[in-house]
């Protein structure tokens, strides 16, 4: 009954203690120069993307142009065509090469606040009529050292710098008063010792979490984040509820060295040695494990088994054709473009069919092996809240593996679309026309389903909540025999 | 001289003897060896791995280059080979940027690849949260060890009450200083020892094809120097922390802040800010860069006018007026000087975008001269072999190998073709006058050379912390 007005009390004199240290402002300084530092950071990092989407969108359009201004010159008998390659109408290079067109996966609303895996994966594959291995792996240009040192985005500073903050705060929440003498005194009012605990907890948890979400929302609104569209509203709950949780894992954490009743010194020890071996140690092991249990094939060698099926097909290419011409008579009867073009290109794609399904295979199954080292990094990251959180803000943010591997889907099954009108156009000796430049395959993307994401995040928060729990309940035995006196 | 020195040993042995008898540091120094030993063996463990991949790799694509068959040399030329990227002998000691960069590159007609296949893009995204090296346990964990042991140096007596009895006997703040830190230094020297051990005994293992043993042995060496004067500096800086504080706690939070800026926020904060000064291009605008310079080249196009000016100052070289009448291939010899043309371009479009990097890195390197870790990163990459230099020399080799192809065939086809003829083919006897691509990485003297302005910073930085200590021992508070 007096719990409420206790703990009202507490927290007023607690943030008369942190106005008189100004640490309140200190903690506001710091946390608006990191979040807002990030906010910079991670929407420059996404200009930087879009405009590589752009760069990307505009160079497609103007080949496109080219072609069809090209096609138009040649319909109008004011242009030749010269070789099969510069052949608008040739639908094997223009499938293959010429009319590449981009697949391109929009940034989410909170793509800005992780910037996660994004500058590994690169947001547009420029798809063609070529067998995949030709597109698929291709990567953005980067300084590797840019790579290896990382961002300074929102993530990194709720998942890495938060903590050291909140230990900061609370490493001595105890341990101060006892070495002071003034927790004696104040154990002489009749507060319980867990209510003292908890009031002095709940204040600097309220200003870490408020000043946090509050600055962060400022920076989204800054950044004109369309803040009315129930997606983002969505993922921004989602960012909100996590971020709690984390904080309040931080804060369980360092309320369960506080009542093994240590000095401050060895507090403030003990609290970094924590945050290493979840921050640092833990992750790197999980990451060993990883490897061993599952360990990464070999690109090299997928390079040499990709060529050797090249190769393969290439040496029975006559053969192919052969096949090919006694069983699509009709095709080979047709009068042709060129006739010296419409075989080479028609050998080219038999060849290449004929390679396809094994190299296919072979990249398939590169990536089972990496979906399921994937999976046993889903199940192992509730080791570690640093690993579940960064996963789980990347995730929110759409930075995630995961959406790469949604997108990679996506590509596979509109490559198959784009080889589909242009091949069996190639094969049947078919000149491409105006109107079909007017029909060729688009790519649009789809996002997740929000139920696989929201149920994912749920499990994190569950992740999260556990250990809270279990440090709470700790922390509540141990302080029945907290010595309050020295 | 002599007094002065016994006093120095005194106090070096007095506090060697309270740190070995102290827990905490056979708690931390005991994971710290273990987590090094860890890393020294899957450091290993994993280059090996990743070379005999690569070596195998490397031999079935030479194979499959020599057993291509019968073709006309220019279809040969686009056949062309894969390049894998060594792994520096000295890689697990510090891997660098290896997980960070594409490990493969085509070597065709034409035109330059860029290496494909980050291994890090094949990974989790644990890769992120960094590796357990060698390189991580020294650069990160050491420091921490060492403010552990260091931040209560001075503090702690002052609050013991023995500073003042120290200094009431005659002991100079100076002495005080020299001891504990003598003292620290053994400490720590103790734990990092059988690790150094291990890896010069693994140095001995080292396949010695890229790099020769005392090559390696001298990087080596200057690898020890270079962490020696980043770990002394930490030890310095400690010291002079705990000196100029009134309270152990005080020092230690301060200690604490300076080691996590140093390990995680200056590193990345000089990232962004490389990054914002000079941007790295995409891809699109690189490739977009190159197409447009190429425009100027000829290609396979017939109807270009450089095409068409070449072929009339061929046919006036030789004196003819039909392409049938020369007495050469008219293809090889529009191959080779496609070719070369073509080089001049990437040499310059590449050495623009490496320009970059090595800005982004120096400037990186600056913040060295306050958090020393951004000087001491690259230089242990630089001597590990593991940094972007190193990639870019293997890259500049593998484009030279390629030219090597291109030139090879080109000359094949401008010797024995005759205008006119499709069906020239050459053979294997051809393709084996290739030799497989070998790489050597640099001797130790060009990338110690290579290094010399971050081994300049850190020299610079460790003083500072040395003068720092000295300045605020001399004004020891003994209360």
């Amino acid at each position: 009954m007096h719990t409420t007005l206790y703990l009202k009390e507490i927290f007023n004199f607690e943030r008369s203690l942190f106005r008189a240290d100004r640490l309140d402002f200190m903690v506001a300084l710091i946390l608006f120069a990191a979040v807002g530092y990030a906010f910079i950071n991670g929407q420059s990092w996404m200009n930087k993307q879009q405009q590589a989407v752009h760069a990307a969108q505009t160079e497609e359009s103007v080949r496109l142009h080219e072609l069809k201004d090209k096609l138009a010159g040649i319909d109008a008998g004011s242009l030749k065509p010269g070789k099969a390659y510069e052949n608008p109408a040739n639908a094997y290079w223009v499938g293959n090469r010429h009319a590449a067109t981009y697949a391109i996966s929009p940034p989410t609303p909170l793509a800005a606040t992780a910037i996660g895996q994004s500058d590994l994966n690169p947001p547009y594959v420029k798809v063609s009529a070529d067998n995949k291995e030709a597109f698929a792996l291709n990567e953005e240009i980067e300084n590797p050292g840019n790579l290896l040192i990382g961002n300074f985005d929102l993530a990194f500073v709720v998942v890495f710098l938060l903590p050291l903050l909140i230990i900061a705060l609370s490493y001595n929440l105890l341990s101060a008063e006892h070495e002071q003498g003034t927790l004696a005194i104040a154990m002489t009012n009749p507060v319980p010792l867990w209510l003292l605990i908890a009031g002095k907890l709940g204040f600097r948890a309220v200003l870490v979490f408020s000043l946090t979400a509050g600055i962060t929302i400022m920076g989204l609104i800054v950044i004109d984040t369309d803040l009315s569209a129930m997606d983002s509203l969505l993922a921004l709950g989602w960012w909100i509820a996590l971020l709690l949780t984390y904080i309040l894992f931080w804060f369980a954490l360092a309320t369960a060295v506080n009542v093994l009743a240590k000095s401050s010194a060895q507090n403030a020890m003990m609290l970094t040695g924590l945050w290493i071996v979840i921050l640092l140690v833990l992750p790197t092991f999980i990451s060993i494990a990883v490897n061993v249990a599952y360990p990464v094939p070999s690109r090299a060698a997928m390079v040499g088994l990709i060529r050797a099926a090249q190769t393969d097909a290439n040496k029975e290419a006559d053969a192919s054709v052969a096949r090919f011409e006694q069983e699509h008579p009709e095709m080979t009867a047709k009068p042709l473009v060129k006739s010296d073009d419409a075989a080479a290109t028609r050998k080219r794609v038999l060849v290449q069919q004929a390679a396809s399904e094994r190299i296919t295979q072979i990249m398939a199954g590169y990536d089972r092996q990496l979906a399921q080292q994937q999976r046993s990094v889903d199940t192992l990251r509730l080791l570690s809240p640093a690993i579940l959180m960064q996963e789980a803000l990347n995730a929110v943010a759409g930075t995630d593996n995961s959406r790469y591997r949604h997108l990679s889907r996506q590509v596979d099954a509109f490559h198959r679309v784009w080889q589909g009108f242009f091949l069996p156009k190639v094969l049947e000796n078919t000149p491409l026309t105006f109107a079909d430049y007017q029909r060729f395959p688009h790519f649009s993307y789809v996002e997740r389903a929000r139920a696989e994401t929201n149920l994912r995040l749920f499990a994190d928060l569950l992740g999260l909540a556990v250990p809270i729990v279990l440090l709470s309940l700790f922390s509540v035995r141990r302080l029945r025999n907290y010595p309050v006196t020295a | 001289m002599n007094a002065s020195a016994t006093v120095i040993g005194t106090v070096a042995r007095k506090e060697l003897l309270g740190l070995l008898r102290d827990a905490r540091f056979w708690w931390t120094g005991g994971i710290m060896l273990v987590l090094m030993l860890i890393a020294l063996f899957l450091g290993r463990q994993h280059m090996q791995r990743v070379d005999s991949e690569h070596a195998a790799a490397r031999a079935v694509a030479y194979q499959q280059w020599l057993d291509q068959g019968d073709k006309n040399p220019h279809q040969a030329a686009h056949f062309g080979q894969y390049a894998f990227k060594p792994v520096s002998p000295l890689a697990f000691v510090d891997p660098g940027i290896d997980q960070f960069v594409g490990s493969t590159v085509w070597m065709e007609a034409h035109k330059q690849n860029e290496f494909n296949f980050r291994p890090a893009r094949d990974a989790t995204s644990l890769q992120r949260f960094g590796e357990l090296t060698m390189a991580f346990v020294l650069q990160i964990l050491v420091p921490l060890v060492i403010v552990l042991l260091a931040f209560s140096a001075f503090t702690g007596e002052r609050e013991r009450g023995t500073l003042r009895q120290l200094l009431s006997i005659g002991v100079k703040p100076s002495q005080l200083l020299v001891g504990k830190g003598l003292a620290i230094i053994a400490a720590v020297g103790t734990l990092l020892l059988p690790a150094a051990l291990l890896g010069f005994i693994a140095l001995g293992f080292a396949d010695n094809q890229q790099a020769g043993i005392s090559d390696l042995f001298v990087r080596s060496v200057w690898l020890v120097v270079g962490y020696a004067i980043y770990l002394i500096g930490f030890i310095a800086l400690a010291l002079a922390v705990s000196a100029a504080l009134p309270s152990s706690r005080k020092a230690l939070i301060v200690l604490l802040a300076f080691w996590v800026v140093n390990g995680f926020i200056a590193p990345r904060v000089m990232t962004d800010l490389a990054r914002l000064f000079c941007p790295t291009p995409s891809k699109v605008e690189f490739q977009n860069g190159i197409n447009e310079a190429r425009k100027a080249t000829f290609g396979h196009d017939e109807t270009h006018p450089a095409f068409v000016a070449f072929r009339d100052e061929v046919l006036k070289q030789y004196n003819v007026t039909r392409i049938e009448d020369l007495p050469v291939s008219f293809r090889g010899l529009t191959l080779r000087k496609d070719d070369e043309s073509g080089y001049r371009i990437y040499d310059e479009h590449y050495g623009a975008l490496w320009n970059i990097y090595a800005r982004q890195e120096r400037l990186r390197a600056m913040a060295g001269f306050a958090f020393p870790l951004a000087a001491l990163r690259p230089f242990s990459m630089g001597l590990a072999g593991t940094d972007s230099f190193h990639q870019n020399q293997f890259a500049t080799a593998a484009e030279l190998y390629r030219r090597q192809i291109q030139t090879a065939m080109s000359e094949d086809l401008i010797l024995h073709h005759k205008n006119g003829d499709d069906r020239y083919v050459s053979n294997r006897q051809l393709w084996e006058k290739i030799p497989a691509l070998e790489h050597k990485i640099p001797d130790a003297g060009t990338a110690i050379a290579r290094q010399g302005l971050n081994l300049g910073i850190l020299l610079v930085w460790m003083l500072a912390t040395v003068a720092f200590a000295v300045t605020s021992t001399r004004r020891l508070r003994p209360l």
